[in-house]
């Protein structure tokens, strides 16, 4: 008899240390962060829960503009990830002898972090870099000042640009995954009954692996829009993202200022989970009707 | 279809160079001495970054022994927390387990720096802040996912029936884990093992918020250079780093793992 | 090796219950296959003995000793998968001596039994090969060798040769016999092909939906099944139903006094087809009883001839399956003899 419970509870006991770690240092870190932001701060004697720290922060330009700005960002790195991702996972899947190009892109945004990715787009982009120079000796311009502002830019171009660097190939890995996965027949099918190879990958492919795109896209969204070190290093000093935002007010050491930066934390965790929500719920309606 | 095939290719090879070009860029700015605009090759060469880079009153070997310390412990630490929490995810069904899921998945998804900046208080408080134990404590969160999520996929791969059949033949827990479980899940750790170093090695905003200033690893002295804009010096660092992690890597995959079991493992 | 009784053992999967009080002795040194469909709860069976699965309820007991408190690696009831599952990172030699490498055996002692196990397999000279070089009858026989090594106290064996391509089966049944008879293993093998079954085993346990159906030698089984399913498992079979008054049985209980007779008993006979005989002319004997027939069909395969008979008295036809070659045409009106002594009577 002891041994049957045993073996009841034996999955939660080998689970116990990561849900240790993860209920203290990662829910807890939601949690606190939470509480933080509604104004429960024992350190600093508030004691109150309010929301008045989140009416002062979401009424705020400051805030809003930021907002504006990090969606942006991570939208159009997003989409245009995606699309350029889906687009040479399509033409891997096409061509032979693709094992080293494919450790080449596997390996490479695994060892190549931010920072660095952030330097090579620095090189490349500025006003200075190496594009620039290349434009000098095409003719294109005559002084370093002609040559557009493409890094710490308004628009956020550097940005996205380091973000396409480093995630293009996890959404091509991702994607080519599932396209190998898909059964070669239903190709030779559609091409027998007069498809054409726009339209197998229109019909065929396409919605086959619309789920792990969507899920691709969720993933570098949200990714994009947490992340520091990028819109950090190549952003322009207004409008900054929610996370550079977060950060430079967390650093200023004016613990009053805490809430407020908690409001500003929290909120990037609430539109990655409402982002998560709607993503679960669009995609079961999808599986609902096409099944 | 022979032409085809062609322009496929040139596709291809114009992806790969896109994503090489820059790592190519790095490494002659690495040497270059003076460089000024417009020109395309620097005007000298030389090796002042790696002086620079060497010299141990600017703490970079030291900081890069750092960098590798708090990365081993993260990784055992990680990995021995992972086995047992892959082995019940990969191998039993248990009420509650589609929770555990997303709570295991959801540091992926929820920004590190909202988290961080939630427990670091707690951390102050309880001493952990400014030191070893808390950086490495903090780089648990964005590790723990994917090392949970491979031994997962390694367990669901290799069933529970070699450790049933050692059973029969009279093997006790150590001595199964030990003979059978180690060595046959030895790939996806390694995998994994590979991966949790090169997160941890890559962390800044955590390892700055923790560490306080106080634990200098290698990415605390590169990101300055790179937000200073010191294209040479961030060059060299960056392809110390990226040497490092690469050795780091080649070593392991050479002595331990089968190439054909790592590939499905992503990492942003 | 040891004598295995297993008492009312249950088990539920999720609510289904897989078995349901499993009553079952093995003897010593004796080798019993468990036969029945899958799904009827036999490699349970395997997995509750060797405690892989805890029981609901019930007592698993070797030589008369309650085991089922007994964790696995400590009961000595050592269970060889389907699927073989040789160690992939061990090689053959330390694949065989796993079991005694981890109960401390010295290495010189290990040594030699994996020789003489790799003999008594017929695959000497083996012990450096990876299992992945070897074929699936070779990884079959290493399996085999490795249980042997830990000197079990029952060898449990889950579908040891339905998994084996048809040239190597009939080697490896008589690989099984053989090891049983020089090594007396105590084994229980499972398995859903009759003829395995027939062929290996001293007796057969049937098994159905998660209980036994009947223990016995084949002969026993085949001649004197106790239910039609076992009858039916083992053979062709007919069924007369009737009444039965001392030693005399009456079709359809006929005899008009025989309805009001309370000692009657109803029953229903089963006898194979091969034991029915036709013949043109009647004749009688006591422990014959003999119908009026017409044959309806009939087929002609080779060395046997099978026919379908209609006989007067009795509702459904009857197959008979003559040797002796006699010749009816369809349509003919014969005599059907039906020996008793061969018949088994079986409950309703």
């Amino acid at each position: 008899m002891f041994k049957f419970r045993f073996n009841k509870w034996y999955p939660y006991l080998l689970l116990s240390p990561a849900l240790i770690v993860l209920f203290l240092l990662f829910l807890g870190g939601v949690i606190l962060g939470l509480s933080q932001s509604l104004g429960y701060f024992p350190v600093l004697g508030l004691e109150e829960p309010t929301f008045k720290y989140y009416l002062e922060v979401w009424s705020s330009t400051e805030f809003l503009n930021s907002l504006v700005f990090s969606l942006f960002i991570s939208f159009t790195s997003a989409i245009l990830t995606t699309i350029i991702g889906v687009f040479f996972a399509y033409q891997l899947l096409k061509i032979k002898n693709k094992n080293r190009i494919i450790n080449f892109l596997y390996k490479l945004p695994i060892i190549v972090p931010h920072i660095i990715a952030s330097l090579m787009v620095f090189l490349i982009l500025t006003q200075s870099g190496i594009l620039s120079r290349f434009a000098y000796h095409l003719g294109l311009i005559e002084e370093i000042a002609e040559f557009p502002r493409l890094v710490f830019d308004k628009n956020g171009f550097g940005i996205i640009a380091a973000y396409l660097w480093k995630q293009i190939p996890f959404v091509v890995l991702m994607v080519y995954t599932v396209l190998k996965q898909i059964n070669g027949s239903f190709e030779a099918a559609a091409k027998n009954l007069g498809a054409s190879n726009s339209q197998v990958f229109r019909e065929i492919y396409l919605p086959l692996t619309a789920p792990s795109i969507g899920s691709a896209f969720i993933i570098i969204f949200a990714f994009s829009l947490g992340s520091f070190e990028i819109p950090y290093l190549l952003g322009p000093t207004y409008p900054q993202t929610l996370s550079v935002l977060a950060y430079k007010k967390y650093i200023s050491l004016d613990l009053t200022q805490r809430p407020y930066t908690m409001v500003i934390a929290t909120s990037l965790t609430m539109i990655t989970v409402i982002l998560i929500m709607i993503y679960r719920k669009i995609l079961s309606l999808i599986s609902r009707y096409h099944l | 279809m022979f032409k085809k095939n062609i322009y496929r290719k040139i596709i291809l090879y114009a992806l790969i160079f896109l994503f090489a070009f820059p790592l190519l860029l790095l490494l002659v700015w690495a040497f270059s001495g003076r460089w000024p605009w417009p020109n395309l090759i620097a005007e000298s060469f030389s090796l002042e970054g790696w002086r620079y880079f060497i010299d141990p009153a600017n703490g970079a070997v030291e900081s890069l022994a750092t960098s590798v310390i708090i990365g081993v412990a993260v990784t055992f630490i990680t990995l021995l927390i992972s086995i047992p929490a892959g082995k019940a995810m990969g191998l039993y069904d248990f009420p509650g387990k589609g929770a555990v899921k997303i709570l295991v998945l959801a540091p992926l998804i929820v920004p590190p720096l909202a988290v961080t900046m939630g427990i670091h208080i707690n951390f102050m408080l309880l001493g952990l802040a400014d030191k070893f134990i808390g950086v490495i404590l903090v780089h648990l969160i964005p590790t723990l996912p994917y090392s949970i999520r491979i031994m997962t996929h390694t367990f669901e791969g290799l069933g529970d029936k070699f450790e049933a059949q050692a059973r029969v033949l009279g093997a006790g827990p150590l001595q199964r884990f030990i003979h059978i479980t180690l060595p046959l899940i030895s790939p996806g750790l390694f995998s994994a093992g590979i991966l949790v170093f090169i997160i941890s090695f890559s962390q800044y905003l955590l390892t700055f918020l923790i560490g306080g200033g106080r634990i200098i690893t290698f990415t605390m002295l590169l990101f300055p250079l790179v937000n200073s804009g010191d294209r040479m010096l961030a060059a060299v660092y960056s392809l110390v780093f990226i040497a490092a992690a690469l050795i780091f890597t080649l070593l392991m995959e050479r002595v331990l793992v089968n190439p054909a079991e790592k590939r499905d493992h992503f990492y942003i | 090796m040891s004598r295995i009784t297993i008492e009312n053992l249950s088990k539920k999967f999720d609510q289904k219950e897989v078995l349901k009080n499993l009553n079952l002795e093995v003897r010593a040194e004796e080798m019993v296959a468990l036969l029945g469909p899958s799904g009827c709860g036999k490699t349970t069976t395997l997995k509750l003995i060797s405690g892989l699965l805890a029981a609901d309820t019930g007592d698993i007991k070797f030589d008369g000793n309650s085991v089922i408190e007994l964790p696995t690696e400590k009961r000595g009831a050592v269970l060889v998968f389907q699927e073989n599952l040789l160690f992939p990172h061990l090689n053959i030699e330390e694949n065989i001596a796993f079991g005694l490498k981890m109960s401390g055996v010295e290495k010189k002692i290990r040594t030699s039994r994996v020789t003489e196990l790799l003999e008594l397999v017929n695959l000497p000279g083996y012990q450096k090969r990876m299992p992945g070089e070897l074929s699936g009858g070779q990884q079959q026989r290493i399996a085999l060798a490795r249980a042997l090594a830990v000197n079990p106290r029952v060898l449990l064996l889950d579908e040891p040769i339905s998994n084996l391509d048809a040239n190597l089966r009939e080697e490896m049944r008589e690989l099984i016999r053989k090891i049983h008879e020089e090594e007396n293993m105590t084994t229980i093998f499972v398995t859903h092909d009759r003829e395995e079954a027939l062929l290996v085993a001293d007796r057969i346990a049937v098994m159905k939906n998660g209980s036994l159906e009947q223990i016995g030698t084949p002969e026993e089984l085949y001649r004197s099944p106790v239910n039609r399913y076992v009858a039916n498992f083992f053979g062709q079979a007919n069924y007369i139903r009737g009444c039965k008054l001392g030693d005399e049985f009456y079709p359809d209980c006929q005899n008009t006094e025989l309805k009001h007779d309370q000692e009657a008993e109803k029953k229903l006979v089963m006898i194979r087809p091969e034991f029915l005989h036709l013949t043109k002319e009647e004749f009688s004997d006591s422990d014959l009883m003999v119908l009026k027939s017409k044959i309806i069909k009939r087929s002609y395969a080779g060395e046997r001839i099978y026919y379908q008979v209609e006989a007067d008295k009795l509702q459904d036809p009857l197959r008979v399956i003559d040797y002796n070659l006699s010749n009816f045409e369809a349509g003919e009106e014969v005599f059907l003899h039906i020996p008793l002594a061969k018949a088994a009577y079986l409950k309703e």
